[in-house]
């Protein structure tokens, strides 16, 4: 069915039980949100932040800060 | 401002009763039976049971039916809906809306850590779990009090936006999408799906589908591919939510003070993947609802009046901006003004308040028909409100929770929902009243939020598809149709709310400023109060508590489905569901009872977001002749037919029989 991440599969009554065919400890759908600790500053994580950004949106960031939303500030990145 | 109310406005700005006035609702007011018949004309007694009618009017018995939806659950609970149908005149003549379970909240809550309230509150519902969560520390802030810090602030409103899309792509395309599928249209009107199918779609360019018959057919069950994509962003969304609050559903990091998050670079760098997806989604669901629900209108007439209600409409508004919240109730107008969803009251299409304490001030509940008994036979605990207004024995700090399951009639008790009115007048709520009341109030500020006062612009960026300006406009009738188009556009808001707090977030980690939350601590003496003003992903949700020397004394939930699933009050007014489907036309292509799939009352009725799955039962008069159909599913929880059947067997036989 459409439940193609989480470890359940129905049965022809209709019952919910864990798949036998899928990783049964649902690893793959929790490591989609997994969130790994970093050990950076504020400002080393915005740096690392924005660095991952595709370009597209650093120079909407940039624009936004513009047109109002933030502040703008001279050490704001013009591109990754 | 108050037209019902016996309240009015002094010189100093400040509220206080009127001379003589009482809020008391005296033998004149109450809705018995009796007054319910003066208002239907008929005085026969019509039971839960579907017993009574054909009694009482048999020359008339074979072109009436009663129509049962059963459940149609409110949050969490179940939810029922009874209509009374002349199939010859093609009307609903009466209509209930019945909450079948006891929730008991409220009174699970009493005397209780009051720390408990988040995650106890958060269980009301399985969709809407970080909302109350939300409001329910919110109330606590207020009550302690202390205030979040500004990132904490965007946590909890980027987390509530997240989960919102969540929630209402779920709404359009997996509870109510289905009734305009092709499945279903080949059922209940095949000529109009006829027509789909020669229907070129006039934004293919944006969402994909070359014809409205492709939208249709998009829409089908477990199958189409829209509802699949729906269903894989709805995870997406669920994720981005959990990204932002540890978890989801019933999120674990929401706390009074802000959140308990740890929030890294990976969180909202996997947070803005995502986001950029929504960009785009959100531009296609708009025009995609825009092109459906234009057709419908334009190709069904009477379509216009499938669901409609008067333009009456309350929300709390909700994303809070941090430079201005205080959780101060002295301060709500304030701080509730400054939000990227105002708040406000709508009466017969016109703001009347966006203040937070009017709103507040205003709302009563009450229980004439509802399994619950009176409690104002005793001294209310409080006459007015923190800021010194007046407050009505009926409103939900002076409520208390009375359950009486007694009910025999529709004319008498049958639900366990209350009654809230608003100035005793009936309101609704879903996303479309909040973006209708932003948009007439114009106090948003934001770059890519602009209301115009008769509608509200959205600037989307660019994605895989290119930037693009949304326009929303103020609706000139308040019908099933506008309300799921409202739900699409507002998918465009949470979305830039979303994006305004990734900017935000990112502007205070270059301040250095990380902190997501401020310790509290409970007093342990005294009588404190407070109300959480959130809003759910179809609208207004108020959490009201009151702590006795440390404990809960008195909790009080009044969700969206509450206003929406009102039974009749005081003063012989239905609730939005119920005046909804009375007013519901039936255009469905039928020819005789036995075809007949009261698909045009569910459209009304699901328009409103019920949020649950709903099965359906239709009996004849007699209740001999027994369908159950099933309609939808949802995460929330899997309905039964009548001979207990699991949702999902029952959906596939129905698929196999197609």
């Amino acid at each position: 069915m459409c439940l193609d991440k989480f470890p359940v599969e129905f049965d022809a009554e209709g019952n919910a039980r864990l798949s036998d065919s899928i990783e049964a400890d649902g690893t793959a759908f929790l490591e989609d949100v997994t969130v790994p600790e970093d050990e950076l500053t504020p400002e080393e994580r915005f740096g690392a932040i924005v660095e991952e950004l595709p370009d597209r949106a650093v120079q909407r960031l940039t624009t936004s800060e513009a047109t109002g939303t933030g502040e703008t500030d001279e050490s704001t990145p013009q591109t990754p | 401002m108050f037209e019902n109310l016996p309240i009015t406005r002094a010189d100093d700005g400040s509220y206080r009763t009127v001379d003589g006035g009482t809020f008391r609702v005296d033998e004149t007011h109450r809705s018995t039976a009796d007054r319910v018949a003066d208002m239907t004309g008929d005085d026969a007694a019509i039971h839960p049971d579907g017993t009574g009618l054909s009694e009482a009017d048999s020359e008339r018995d074979q072109q009436l039916h009663d129509i049962d939806i059963d459940p149609v659950t409110r949050v969490a609970g179940s939810l029922a809906f009874h209509a009374n149908v002349d199939l010859e005149e093609r009307t609903v003549r009466e209509a209930h809306a019945q909450a079948t379970l006891f929730r008991g909240y409220e009174i699970i809550l009493e005397g209780r850590d009051p720390r408990d309230a988040i995650d106890l509150s958060s269980r009301a519902c399985g969709v809407c779990g970080a909302v109350h969560s939300i409001c329910s520390s919110m109330a606590l802030e207020m009550a302690l009090p202390v205030e979040p810090p500004p990132m904490g602030v965007w946590a909890r409103n980027m987390g509530q936006a997240a989960a919102f899309l969540y929630d209402n792509s779920l709404h359009l395309h997996l509870l109510a999408g289905p009734d305009y599928s092709a499945a279903m249209m080949a059922d209940t009107n095949p000529d109009l799906l006829a027509t789909a199918r020669e229907t070129a779609a006039p934004h293919a360019d944006i969402h994909g589908y070359e014809t409205v018959g492709e939208i249709m057919e998009g829409l089908n069950p477990l199958e189409g591919d829209l509802y699949l994509s729906a269903l894989e962003k709805t995870r997406d969304a669920r994720q981005m939510a959990s990204l932002m609050l540890g978890k989801y559903p019933h999120p674990s990091t929401i706390a009074p003070g802000g959140v308990t998050t740890t929030l890294s670079r990976s969180s909202f760098t996997q947070f803005y993947t995502r986001l950029d997806d929504m960009f785009d989604w959100a531009k296609q669901v708009a025009y995609l609802w825009d092109d459906l629900m234009d057709f419908m209108l334009e190709e069904q007439p009477g379509f216009e009046h499938v669901g409609e209600h008067p333009k009456n409409m309350i929300g709390t508004g909700v994303y809070d901006d941090p430079d201005v919240y205080n959780a101060r109730y002295q301060d709500a107008d304030e701080w509730g003004n400054a939000r990227l969803a105002t708040p406000g009251v709508i009466v017969d299409g016109e703001l009347v308040t966006t203040n937070l304490t009017e709103l507040d001030i205003g709302i009563e509940e009450f229980v004439d028909h509802a399994y619950y008994e009176d409690w104002t036979d005793e001294a209310v605990p409080f006459e007015t409100s923190p800021a010194g207004d007046p407050l009505s024995p009926y409103h939900p700090w002076n409520k208390e929770t009375r359950p009486k399951p007694d009910g025999k009639s529709w004319r008498e008790r049958y639900t366990w929902g209350t009654a809230p009115r608003w100035d005793r007048h009936t309101m609704e709520c879903c996303p479309h009243a909040r973006l209708w009341i932003t948009a007439l109030a114009e106090e948003v500020d934001n770059p890519f939020i602009r209301p115009t006062g008769d509608g509200i612009e959205f600037d989307l960026p660019e994605a895989e598809l290119e930037e693009m300006t949304l326009r929303w406009d103020v609706p000139d009738r308040l019908n099933a149709a506008e309300r799921l188009r409202g739900k699409a556009y507002a998918l465009a808001h949470h979305a830039l709310v979303c994006y305004t707090g990734f900017i935000e977030s990112l502007e205070l980690l270059k301040q250095g400023e990380d902190a997501v939350h401020n310790e509290f601590s409970i007093p342990k003496s005294g009588t404190q109060r407070g109300v959480g003003f959130w809003e759910a992903g179809r609208g207004f949700l108020t959490h009201h508590l009151t702590l006795e020397d440390g404990l809960v004394d008195n909790y009080q939930i009044v969700t969206p489905s509450t206003w929406n699933s009102s039974p009749t009050g005081p003063f012989g007014q239905s609730g939005p569901f119920e005046v909804g489907a009375m007013n519901t036309p039936i255009l469905e292509d039928f020819d005789g009872e036995e075809d007949f799939s009261a698909i045009d009352i569910l459209r009304g009725v699901r328009s409103f977001d019920p949020c649950m799955p709903c099965t359906v039962h239709m009996y004849t008069a007699g209740g001999d002749d027994v369908i159950s159909e099933n309609v939808t599913m949802t995460t929330c929880g899997c309905s039964t037919g009548s001979d207990d059947k699991p949702a999902e067997v029952t959906l596939r036989e129905m698929l196999a029989d197609d």
